[in-house]
C-alpha cells in the first residue's frame, strides 16, 4: 500500500513504517529497544522467544468510501495471528454508512513477548469504527514485556473512532504502547482508552501490582510546521516509583479513562462546556483543550469501570453529534 | 568561596526569589480548584500536591531546562562568541517540545506568560546579546517562550557575561562547571515550582506560614533525586502522570469565581 501521507517527526524518536507485516515488526521491536523504562525487562522468555510467529501480531485495516454503495468499506486488510479481523459490519443504526470492525485477539490475552502492531488507514471521506470484542487482559509476566504499536492515518474529511474495551493490567505485567496519529485539519479521530490496574478481587497484591505501563501518544498534522507534531504525551505508570494515592495523581481513584477527540477547532468549546467537569466521591472528570488546535482530551477517574465508561461514552456521543450530526445510539443491552 | 562563587550564589538567590517579577503569583497550578473541591484541605494534603507537582516537573519541564542550558554551555556563545541562529533554533526546538506536551490549556498559558516575562526581565537585567535575541524571538512569535527555556537563557546569560566558562568543553573542570550551573538552575526551578504552589496555598486555604516553611524544607530534600531523574530523562521521552491534576485544571478552567489564572 502506498504511503498516503508523509510522516516526519522526531517526537517519539522514530518514524514507524507499518505498511507491511515485516516493516511493522521491525518498528515494534525498535520501539521496545528505545524504551529506557523497560531496561529491567529485557530478558527473553525461556519458552517461545518474543516476536516469533504467533507472538508478532499485525493487523492492517484500510477503509475507503464507496460512492456506489453509499457507505464506507473495508477495502483492504492484512493480518497475522494473534491479531485478526473478519469483515466490516454496519451495526450503528444512526450511521448506516459507518464501517464497524472488531479487532480480535485470537490468543485471548496479551502475554510476555507479544509484539503487536495495528495500522489503520482512513481514506478521504470515509467513516469507520474500530473496537475490540472484550477487555484486553495483559497477563502476568516473568520475562520480557508486551508491546503494541498503533498507527492511524486519516485523510481529508475522514472520520474514525477507535474505542477498544478496557485494558486490564494483571499483577507483574509490563506493557508498552505507542500510538501515532496523522490527520489533516478536516478529519476527525476519537480514541478512548480505559486502564484498569488489576482484577480487584483476584489477589491482595493485584491492584496496582503491575510492573510497568508506558503509553506514548503523538498527534501530527502534515504541514503544521516544526516537525508537524501538535501534541505529545507519555504516561508512565510505575507502581514502584509512583504513589497513586497522591492527591495530584489519582487521589484515591483506581480506574483511568482518557478520550482524545481530534476534531475541527470550531467544535471544541461547545463539547468542553457540554461535558463539564467535576470531582465527586465516585468520579472525577474534565476536558482540556489540546495545544495547537489539535482538539480535546477528556480524563476520567473513578473507582468503578462502569461509571468511567459511561462518562467516556457521554463524551464520545457529544463528539459524534458535533461531527456527524447524530449522537450515539443507546448501548446494546448485553454490553 | 572565591569571587565567582559568591556572585553565583547571589544570582541564585535573586533568580529563585518569589520577588522576581514573572507574574507567577497569578497562577496556582490548579491548586485553587483542588482546594475548592476539598481534595487539598490541610498541610498533609498540600504537601502531597507539592510533591506530585515536583515529580511531574522532574521528568517533564525540568528536562527542557536541563537540555537548553547544556546546549548553551556547549555552544560557542558560552566562550563569548556572537549568538548564532543555530543556537536559537535549538532553543526553539526544546521550547516547542515542552509546549506541545502540556495538556491543560491554563498550564500552557502559565508556562508561556511567565516565560515571556522572564525573557524580558533577563534581557533588561543582564544586557546580554543572548537574552536579547531570545526575547526578540519571542516577540516575533516564532517560539512560544516556555518558562524553563527562558530560565536556561537567564542562567546562561548571567553566567557567560560575568564569567565565560573558563575551561575547555570536555575537560574535567569544564564538565564540573557545566554540571554545577545546571544543578543550580534546576534547584532554582524546583524551588520556584514548590514556592509558587505554597504561596498560592497561603491565599487559598487555612495553612500557617510555619506549615508552608515546613513543607518547603521537607520537599527540598527531594531535590537531589529530582535532579538525577531529570538528567536521566531523554527529551523525546519526557513523561508525566497526574490525571487528577489535569482534572483539577479542567475544573478550574470552567470555574465561575477565580482568584488565580490557573
Amino acid at each position: 500500500m502506498p504511503e498516503a501521507v508523509s510522516f516526519e517527526s522526531a517526537g517519539l524518536g522514530f518514524c514507524p513504517d507499518c505498511s507491511s507485516f515485516e516493516s511493522s515488526r521491525d518498528a515494534v521491536l525498535g520501539m521496545g529497544a528505545r524504551a529506557g523504562e523497560l531496561a529491567a525487562f529485557r530478558g527473553e522468555p525461556p519458552q517461545m522467544a518474543s516476536g516469533t510467529a504467533g507472538k508478532a501480531g499485525y493487523l492492517r485495516l484500510d477503509f475507503r468510501r464507496d460512492e456506489e454503495l453509499g457507505r464506507t468499506v473495508l477495502a483492504d486488510m492484512d493480518r497475522r495471528a494473534p491479531l485478526l479481523a473478519q469483515k466490516a459490519l454496519y451495526w450503528e443504526e444512526s450511521q448506516p454508512g459507518m464501517a464497524c470492525v472488531i479487532v480480535i485477539a485470537s490468543s485471548g490475552c496479551v502475554v510476555q513477548g507479544d509484539r503487536l502492531a495495528l495500522d489503520v488507514h482512513s481514506g478521504p471521506g470515509s467513516c469507520a469504527l474500530v473496537t475490540t470484542q472484550s477487555a484486553t487482559k495483559v497477563h502476568s509476566m516473568g520475562h520480557s514485556y508486551a508491546s503494541q504499536l498503533q498507527r492511524f492515518r486519516l485523510e481529508e474529511e475522514s472520520y474514525l473512532e477507535y474505542m477498544p474495551d478496557p485494558l486490564i493490567l494483571h499483577r507483574h505485567s509490563r506493557y508498552l504502547q505507542d500510538t501515532l496519529v496523522t490527520l489533516p485539519a478536516s478529519a476527525s479521530f476519537v480514541y478512548g482508552e480505559l486502564v484498569v490496574p488489576g482484577r480487584r478481587w483476584h489477589h491482595e497484591e493485584e491492584l496496582f501490582g503491575f510492573d510497568l505501563y508506558s503509553a506514548g501518544l503523538q498527534i501530527s498534522r502534515p504541514g503544521a510546521g516544526e516537525d508537524d507534531a501538535l501534541f505529545e504525551e507519555r504516561l508512565v505508570l510505575d507502581p514502584g516509583e509512583t504513589d497513586f494515592r497522591n492527591i495530584g495523581i489519582m487521589g484515591g481513584f483506581e480506574v483511568l479513562g482518557s478520550v482524545y477527540a481530534l476534531l475541527p477547532e470550531r467544535h471544541t468549546a461547545g463539547i468542553k462546556n457540554a461535558i463539564g467537569s467535576d470531582v465527586t466521591d465516585s468520579l472525577a472528570w474534565g476536558a482540556s483543550v489540546l495545544p495547537r488546535g489539535a482538539g480535546l482530551a477528556l480524563r476520567v477517574l473513578g473507582r468503578d469501570t462502569g461509571k468511567v465508561r459511561t462518562k467516556m461514552r457521554e463524551f464520545h456521543s457529544l463528539v459524534r453529534e458535533a461531527v456527524l450530526g447524530r449522537p450515539l445510539p443507546p448501548e446494546f443491552l448485553w454490553r | 568561596m572565591d569571587r565567582a562563587g559568591i556572585l553565583s550564589l547571589a544570582r541564585l538567590m535573586q533568580f529563585g526569589d518569589s520577588m522576581l517579577p514573572t507574574g507567577a503569583f497569578a497562577f496556582s497550578g490548579a491548586l485553587e480548584s483542588a482546594v475548592q473541591k476539598g481534595a487539598v484541605h490541610d498541610a498533609a494534603t498540600l504537601q502531597q500536591y507539592v510533591v506530585s507537582a515536583l515529580r511531574q516537573c522532574a521528568t517533564g519541564d525540568a528536562v527542557g531546562l536541563d537540555r537548553a542550558l547544556r546546549r548553551l554551555c556547549a555552544d560557542p556563545v558560552s566562550m563569548g562568541a556572537p549568538v548564532s541562529d543555530a543556537a536559537l533554533s535549538r532553543l526553539r526546538t526544546i521550547d516547542l517540545a515542552l509546549y506541545r506536551r502540556k495538556l491543560p490549556e491554563e498550564f500552557r498559558d502559565m508556562m508561556t506568560r511567565t516565560g515571556r516575562k522572564l525573557a524580558e526581565l533577563a534581557a533588561s537585567m543582564t544586557c546580554s546579546p543572548l537574552a536579547d535575541r531570545w526575547m526578540r524571538q519571542l516577540r516575533m512569535g516564532s517560539s512560544p517562550g516556555c518558562y524553563p527555556v527562558s530560565l536556561a537563557v537567564l542562567f546562561a546569560a548571567s553566567a557567560f557575561s560575568q564569567f565565560p566558562l573558563r575551561h575547555a568543553e570536555g575537560s574535567e573542570e569544564g564538565d564540573a562547571e557545566v554540571e554545577s550551573l545546571v544543578q543550580e538552575a534546576l534547584t532554582t526551578y524546583f524551588y520556584g515550582v514548590a514556592m509558587g504552589l505554597l504561596n498560592a496555598a497561603l491565599r487559598l486555604m487555612r495553612v500557617t506560614h510555619y506549615d508552608v516553611q515546613r513543607i518547603m524544607y521537607r520537599s527540598s530534600e527531594l531535590f537531589p533525586e529530582l535532579c538525577r531523574r531529570t538528567a536521566e530523562t531523554p527529551l523525546d521521552r519526557m513523561t508525566g502522570y497526574a490525571p487528577m491534576t489535569d482534572i483539577f485544571a479542567a475544573v478550574h478552567s470552567q470555574g465561575r469565581v477565580r482568584l488565580f489564572m490557573s
